[in-house]
């Protein structure tokens, strides 16, 4: 059941009627979104169900365990039970055939015949996100951060809250249960622009993301015979692909669940005006970077320890990051690839500079020294995507290669047109929003309801003319 | 809530009754601004075949057979409903439309092929079907295919999501009269300008064999097609467009698919036209590909055609 789909709409439209009639009812209506989040899991792959219900009693029953245990060694010992198997069975379905692949590989090239048990393993849908919801919530149960809950079926709605569940954003559980743990309560404001960032996400899922994906796709998948400009085309459609994809998708999601009375985490804020690596990093899927932050880099000693450890530490989390989406070498390049992008700010102590988009001197001088800055950093952004979204290293560096090499200043060969202008007309409004949660955010707030109301239908009618073939959300493959 | 649900109201009502509203005005504009497979479907169901000849079959039949000149030879008027994609599951709903709006033909032409009783599971152009889905039995042809949802049949508008090129030839055409771009079709024809394209050079490097698809819910509809048929006194003549005579090995099942056109043949008396082994079937230079004669090659066919109608006929 994808957002953008009237299958959703219809779940939708019955869950909101029987969640807002359940209001009196707190545990019920708390019961009701488990109820629904299952379904909308078993709509996707009921088989999988049992894993997420034993994955969400793992760590709701280690929880406990940790927060009984007196001796800290007993507390670990819980940590580690949780821990091992939650990354045990992400590591099962996600990894075992890439390990296995490579220990193949790695036999066969020592001249001995392998033998390697494989299976054709499939990925459940959302592992990778339920699985670090419920990691936030046994770690922070540890570090004395948050207690455990005594309602399963309240902490079971957090870990499989449906708007969330298959791709995001990770959430924490000190910042959402404590709303599923209350009386929420309907305010006009806030359903109002959930809806306004619901219909932002679509515009930018439906329209931005699934046009550039035909594309992308296109050259991508016959890369070899096109030139240099068209190679470069490609890969700025795919940059426009994934981001008007997962952060329409967070869009939709976020939006649904304050048309609930919840307010997720923010996942994207503009990324693509970043002035530097490390901006786009506090940029791009926040809810993870952030996950990261927490639970691996400050752990690792964050940036308290020596430029040397600094550097390690940054190198371990975009590597892991990098290979928690997906078990392929291309992904670990993507993330070595951005560790290295980021490395020359870190040692230049420069890696904190830009934090929000006022900042600074807004002279013109400036602001032309931000839009140079802006560039590059989408550029390198740009190639690193390249890796991204090859299916094999070695045609990554092909696709760059030829990029480079093979016609970088010619014609391109394909330039849907009409495409780019909507990608322009995109780019400019997501400028004017950029200090709200979501490009509409403000739009029109103090406008006539008219101009208001025209410019929403205008965007329908967008997503009436511009569907473009409908794809899947990419991280949902994460 | 109130305030909320009130004002999702007055924002969704005038989409919802525009959408009808507009739902119609595509539907007029698409199906009189678009060409080609669409044309002729709005063909069909304006009432404007009204043919004494029509041919049946799939894109080997609309690529190969020209009605002029079977018209020029046999004095009857003829029309080609070859539909490229589909077998005869598709041609049999065809037909009913057919004669639900258009007088019964007194010959049909059937190009029999390896693709006749297949089964795919996509609507092949689904795009071309849109327009006429308010009809039932096109409605229930196309829902035995992956193409459309309930969604496009019950809901307006929701049918023509992503018709991008379609929407803004509709309004061009309903505001300047014009259609979107030259018919290259001709009664249903489509002839095909290219040369020899060399697909088939790379299939043959490959070695490997097409298993045609045998459905036996096509065998049936098929049969019932051609037992209405014979009970409408509709004269029936199976044809075995040419092929590029080295592509015949590659069929696996070549001799069954023969053995039930034959079998068929035989219970209703059809005669058959063999072109599998014409003179056209050695040279390149009239064909596109394997399976399909360019615009050269189908018109000599479709005079060798028409001169063996028209000996079969006053027999």
């Amino acid at each position: 059941m994808l957002f953008n789909t009237f299958n959703f709409g219809g779940f939708f439209i019955i869950v909101f009627a029987i969640y807002w009639a359940l209001n009196n009812n707190l545990k019920l209506q708390n019961i009701f979104i488990l109820i629904c989040s299952y379904f909308f899991y078993g709509c996707w792959d009921y088989r999988f169900l049992f894993l997420l219900i034993f994955s969400t009693y793992l760590d709701y029953f280690t929880g406990k365990k940790i927060y009984a245990s007196s001796a800290k060694k007993h507390k670990k010992i819980w940590l580690i039970i949780s821990v091992g198997i939650n990354l045990g069975f992400l590591g099962f379905f996600k990894y075992y055939n890439f390990f296995a692949g490579e220990a193949a590989t790695f036999i066969s090239l020592l001249g001995f015949k392998p033998n390697i048990w494989s299976l054709k393993i499939i990925l459940p849908v959302g592992i990778s996100f339920y699985t670090f919801h419920g990691l936030s919530y046994v770690f922070d149960i540890y570090n004395n951060k948050f207690k455990p809950r005594e309602s399963f079926f309240d902490y079971a709605a957090f870990v499989s809250f449906f708007p969330l569940l298959v791709a995001g954003p990770i959430e924490r559980a000190s910042h959402l249960l404590p709303q599923i743990e209350k009386k929420r309560i309907f305010r006009y404001s806030n359903a109002v622009y959930g809806l306004r960032q619901i219909l932002w996400g679509l515009f930018k899922k439906v329209v931005i993301a699934d046009n550039c994906a035909s594309y992308a796709n296109f050259i991508f998948n016959d890369y070899n015979h096109f030139n240099g400009a068209t190679l470069l085309l490609g890969a700025f459609f795919f940059a426009f692909q994934i981001y008007g994809d997962f952060s329409g998708y967070s869009d939709i999601a976020i939006g649904t669940a304050r048309l609930l009375g919840f307010d997720l985490l923010k996942n994207f804020s503009y990324p693509y005006f970043s002035r530097d690596i490390a901006e786009f990093w506090r940029r791009w899927h926040i809810s993870l970077s952030s996950w990261f932050r927490d639970y691996l880099y400050i752990p690792l000693g964050g940036s308290k320890v020596s430029k040397l450890k600094q550097v390690r530490n940054t190198f371990i989390v975009f590597l892991v990051s990098g290979f928690w989406h997906g078990a392929n070498w291309t992904f670990i390049f993507w993330g070595l690839l951005n560790a290295i992008y980021f490395l020359p700010l870190l040692l230049a102590g420069r890696n904190r500079n830009n934090l929000n988009f006022n900042d600074g001197n807004m002279s013109f001088k400036n602001s032309l020294i931000n839009f140079g800055k802006i560039l590059v950093t989408f550029f390198l952004t740009t190639i690193a995507w390249i890796f991204f979204r090859s299916p094999t290293l070695k045609s990554a560096f092909d696709y760059t290669y030829r990029l480079f090499f093979k016609g970088l200043f010619r014609k391109p060969t394909v330039f849907p047109f009409d495409i780019f202008i909507l990608i322009v007309l995109f780019i400019i409004l997501e400028w004017f929003g950029k200090n709200d949660d979501f490009a509409l955010a403000r739009w029109g707030e103090k406008r006539h309801p008219i101009i208001r109301y025209s410019f929403y239908y205008l965007i329908i009618i967008a997503l009436f003319i511009y569907s473009g073939k409908s794809q899947q959300f990419i991280y949902f493959q994460f | 809530m109130k305030k909320f649900l009130i004002n999702i109201l007055f924002f969704a009502a005038p989409v919802i009754l525009l959408s009808w509203l507009f739902d119609g005005i595509l539907t007029k504009g698409i199906r009189k601004s678009q060409t080609g497979d669409v044309k002729v479907w709005d063909e069909i169901f304006g009432g404007k075949i009204n043919s004494d000849v029509v041919i049946y079959g799939s894109s080997r039949a609309q690529f190969h057979i020209d009605p002029s000149i079977l018209e020029d030879t046999l004095g009857l008027s003829t029309y080609n409903l070859g539909i490229r994609g589909h077998s005869y599951l598709m041609a049999k709903y065809r037909h009913d439309i057919l004669l639900k709006h258009n007088k019964t033909p007194k010959i049909i032409i059937c190009s029999v092929d390896f693709i006749s009783f297949e089964k795919r599971v996509d609507l092949y152009g689904y795009k071309n079907f849109a327009p006429f889905l308010d009809d039932s039995i096109l409605r229930k042809a196309t829902k035995q295919y992956t193409g459309f949802d309930c969604y496009d049949y019950d809901l307006p508008l929701v049918r023509y999501i992503g018709y991008k090129k379609e929407i803004l030839g509709s309004l061009k055409y309903l505001i300047y009269k014009k259609q979107n771009e030259t018919d290259e079709f001709s009664k249903g024809y489509c002839p095909y300008q290219e040369n020899w394209n060399g697909e088939f050079d790379k299939v043959k490097a490959t070695l490997k064999k097409i298993k045609a698809n045998i459905d036996s819910n096509t065998l049936v509809v098929f049969e019932n097609f051609l037992e209405e048929a014979h009970n409408k006194k509709i004269k029936i003549i199976f044809v075995y467009c040419p092929e590029y005579y080295e592509s015949k090995d590659f069929i696996e099942n070549r001799t069954d698919l023969v053995n039930i056109f034959k079998k068929y043949a035989d219970k209703y008396a059809i005669p058959v036209l063999d072109y599998s082994n014409d003179t056209l079937c050695n040279d390149k230079k009239y064909f596109y590909d394997a399976e399909h004669l360019n615009v050269r090659g189908a018109t000599i066919f479709s005079s060798h055609l028409a001169h063996d109608i028209k000996t079969l006929t006053n027999s």
